[in-house]
């Protein structure tokens, strides 16, 4: 057990790359400032995030308790983190589990096998619970607001959301599991990898909303609300076990919730430490190809330069999964929505008011979606220990900028594009509308680009031992999502309150705004960046 | 071909790494450049490549600055650092190819020079394999490919022969020479004084960031070896301190 926290103590530490500013050569006062900085900014990102997440829990439990259906509650957070747990832990838990940077050094030590096992799995577990704990504490003092339990709620519920992310991350990491287990056979495995990452989760994602949303006419819509429970159950099965503690503060259902996930983790953790040497071996295979010597004709500059940026970009699934899958969803929702939903919509359409509201906020929710996207948050990060052949090579380091920059926009501004086609279409939006479906996403997206490769350069890390640290966990990854959910989320809110017909001029600022800070902050670069890539590493 | 004048880096928090390195690299010169670790060697080979940033000093290659003309420089140079990390997601061949689109070497030139160093340091075979299932000498070998295709004028190399079995230490050597014979130099950090002493023209030797001996490596050394010459050195800087 001292040698399992004496891991998770390291992996720790490599949080946020803290522990290495804080021990950088150099006056203490400089390096306790730099570390009390980036604690400082990561608790601003956390209660911008509590924020958020107050807010909506608020709604929600407002709007539960308004029809009596309050008791559904608990249950409802409970379903939606552990299916946002699993299907966010599949993308990570192959990064995790197997073949790290570091499994020669750790495996090498005399430490057993299953401590190194659990050490990676509780790993998981804490960065889920640390995912999702800022989203249950407000969802659990909402419900207490509106339904004044007895003091044995409190007790009972942070159990339960310690309880909770267990079951998903055991059922998720074997899932991961079998995907880096099905690429090693396959060969082309990070291609594999990618499609395989998207897959499960998606097919998951259909199943549970198959199972819990089958309405064929307005009547049962309506009467979806009321079918919530039976739902929401069907989706995630211990809901009602996990509601039962909560809400009836029933201990046997506690003890049977705790069971369960207790259980699938502990079983988890035992079969993958038995495995743990073999699975990283088996998956370490090499395959030796036909000797390739072949000459594919020259390419530009710009064109080798954007083929290795986005070839280093579709390598890592993690990568991929962090910043396309919300894209990829908007694009099957999108289409789904054309395709099957056309009339569910147009129902909708005919209350009042709605078409004009709907048309002003698909700009913000797609430009929203797109800075989510921003791959360059992580992008000279990602260049890790290999950032000396480019600082060697004869290109421009703005050159070498542009092209990250060129991938971050092809990964978002097409899908942009498809989807404010497909919804000008099936909403019948006019041209304007359209277009500016379109512009402002793109601003964005270009904007959240610029920003995010500004973000990294300035909070960089190249010593990481997995890609996750680097995707999920880095400073620079962080500011472009919180920005782009902050500028489209805030004049989206603010054009709710601006009366009259002055607020369609809204998302069109916005949208200059994007496209003039995106140039000035492109010319500061231009001026600058080969001053920067000297200074990196 | 290169050369350092009153070359200074200091590290943030005061580590003065380099302390006014002035050295003369000429074209023809296989340079040996030696010192104990943390020295100031890599610092020195990487301000050269352009990887580091400077304000004390001036480097030059072939009489362009590293600092205000990095690109003139960098077309002529290359550099091979002591651990190559390589792109492990990309093949060999996939990455000589990379390297070869950025120097712009037409298809004979990349065809010619990929097919002749990759067989000389026998990974030809290995070429379409990914990088990331290299041994470390293989990545060393295809590090030390890459440099060479595009032929360049100055190679800087830290700790080249690490890692390298005895016939690719004799392929490179080979391929040295013929850098130089051609008009370039290479300048290279080593800990094998042996090899240093055989192979070189000239000597460095840097401790402690200061230049301590400089010159053809015959009379760098004496009528001892290298190795007794470093040695007497740094005993003789350890006793004026300890004085």
């Amino acid at each position: 057990m001292k040698t399992l926290r004496m891991l998770l103590s390291v992996y720790g530490r490599e949080l946020f790359g803290i522990n290495k500013r804080a021990h950088m050569p150099g006056k203490r006062t400089g390096r306790r400032l730099s570390a009390g900085a980036f604690y400082a900014l990561a608790i601003v990102g956390a209660l911008v995030v509590l924020a958020f997440a107050g807010f909506y829990c608020a709604m929600a439990a407002y709007g539960l308790n308004q029809v009596g259906m309050l008791r559904i509650y608990p249950g409802l957070v409970l379903a939606l983190l552990c299916l946002m747990d699993l299907i966010t832990t599949i993308a990570r838990a192959s990064d995790v589990l197997i073949k790290t940077r570091d499994f020669d050094l750790v495996t090498s030590l005399p430490i057993p096998a299953w401590v190194l096992a659990a050490s990676r799995v509780i790993r998981l577990y804490i960065i889920n619970l640390a995912a999702t704990v800022p989203i249950w504490l407000p969802a659990g003092a909402c419900y207490a607001f509106f339904a004044k339990p007895p003091l044995l709620f409190y007790p009972v519920y942070l159990l339960s959301m310690l309880l909770a992310p267990l079951l998903p991350v055991a059922i998720a990491a074997v899932l991961g599991a079998v995907i880096a287990l099905i690429s090693a056979m396959l060969g082309n495995g990070k291609y594999i990898r990618l499609i395989l990452g998207f897959l499960f989760p998606m097919a998951i994602m259909y199943m549970s909303f198959s199972f819990s949303f089958n309405a064929q006419n307005e009547a049962v819509l309506v009467s979806m609300v009321g079918n919530l429970s039976g739902m929401v159950n069907r989706v995630w099965p211990v809901t009602e076990m996990f509601t039962k503690a909560c809400v009836d503060l029933d201990m046997a259902a506690l003890a049977a919730f705790a069971a369960i996930s207790i259980g699938a983790f502990a079983l988890f953790c035992l079969v993958y430490g038995r495995f743990y040497v073999r699975l990283n071996t088996f998956t370490d295979g090499k395959r030796t190809r036909r000797r390739t010597t072949a000459v594919q004709g020259i390419r530009s500059l710009n064109a080798a330069m954007y083929q290795r940026e986005m070839k280093r970009y579709l390598a890592s699934n993690i990568y991929v999964m962090n910043t396309a899958f919300g894209m990829v969803l908007s694009l099957i929702g999108v289409v789904a929505l054309a395709i099957m939903g056309l009339d569910k919509v147009a129902m909708l359409m005919e209350l009042g008011g709605f078409q004009q509201y709907l048309a002003a906020f698909i700009p913000f929710v797609l430009a929203c979606l797109a800075a989510m996207s921003c791959t360059t948050g992580s992008s000279i990060s990602m260049e890790g220990k290999s950032l000396w052949i480019m600082q060697s090579m004869p290109v421009s380091a703005f050159r070498w900028f542009m092209s990250k920059i060129y991938v971050s926009l092809t990964v978002s501004c097409p899908v942009i594009v498809l989807d404010a086609l497909v919804l000008g279409f099936a909403l019948k939006l006019s041209a304007m509308q359209t277009a500016l479906a379109i512009l402002m996403p793109a601003g964005y997206a270009l904007m959240a680009a610029v920003v995010g490769l500004w973000g990294n350069l300035r909070f960089h890390r190249f010593d990481w031992s997995n890609e996750t640290a680097v995707v999920k966990q880095s400073l620079g990854a962080v500011i472009p999502v919180l920005l782009g959910m902050l500028l489209t989320m805030a004049p989206g809110v603010a054009m709710g309150f601006i009366g009259g017909r002055a607020w369609q001029l809204v998302p069109w600022l916005c949208t200059a705004g994007s496209f003039l800070i995106s140039a000035a902050l492109l010319a500061a670069l231009y001026g600058n960046a080969n001053r920067i890539v000297r200074t990196l590493g | 071909m290169l050369e350092f004048r009153n070359f200074s880096k200091t590290y943030k928090g005061g580590k003065r790494a380099v302390d006014n390195l002035s050295l003369r690299i000429e074209a023809g010169d296989v340079y040996g450049f030696i010192g104990h670790n943390g020295a100031g060697k890599t610092t020195s080979l990487r301000a050269a490549a352009g990887l580091l940033d400077f304000t004390e000093g001036e480097i030059l290659i072939d009489g362009k600055s590293v600092k205000t003309d990095p690109m003139a420089c960098k077309r002529v140079t290359a550099y091979v650092p002591d651990n190559p990390d390589l792109y492990e997601y990309l093949s060999g061949m996939q990455y000589l190819r990379f390297i070869a689109d950025v120097f712009r070497l037409d298809n004979i030139q990349r065809r010619e020079r990929i097919e002749r160093y990759a067989t000389a340091f026998e990974i030809d075979q290995n070429l379409g394999d990914a990088i990331a299932s290299y041994s470390h000498g293989m990545k060393q070998k295809l590090a030390l490919t890459a440099a060479l295709i595009h032929q360049p004028r100055l190679l800087i190399l830290d700790e080249p022969f690490v890692g390298l079995d005895p016939i690719a230490v004799h392929t490179f050597k080979g391929f040295m020479q013929e850098i130089c014979d051609q008009g370039g130099a290479v300048f290279f950090s080593t800990h094998v004084l042996d090899v240093a002493e055989k192979l070189c023209d000239k000597i460095a030797m840097i401790r402690q960031g200061k230049l301590i001996a400089n010159g053809p490596t015959a009379s760098v050394r004496g009528d001892s070896s290298l190795e007794s010459a470093f040695l007497e050195l740094e005993n003789q800087k350890d006793g004026a301190q300890e004085a």
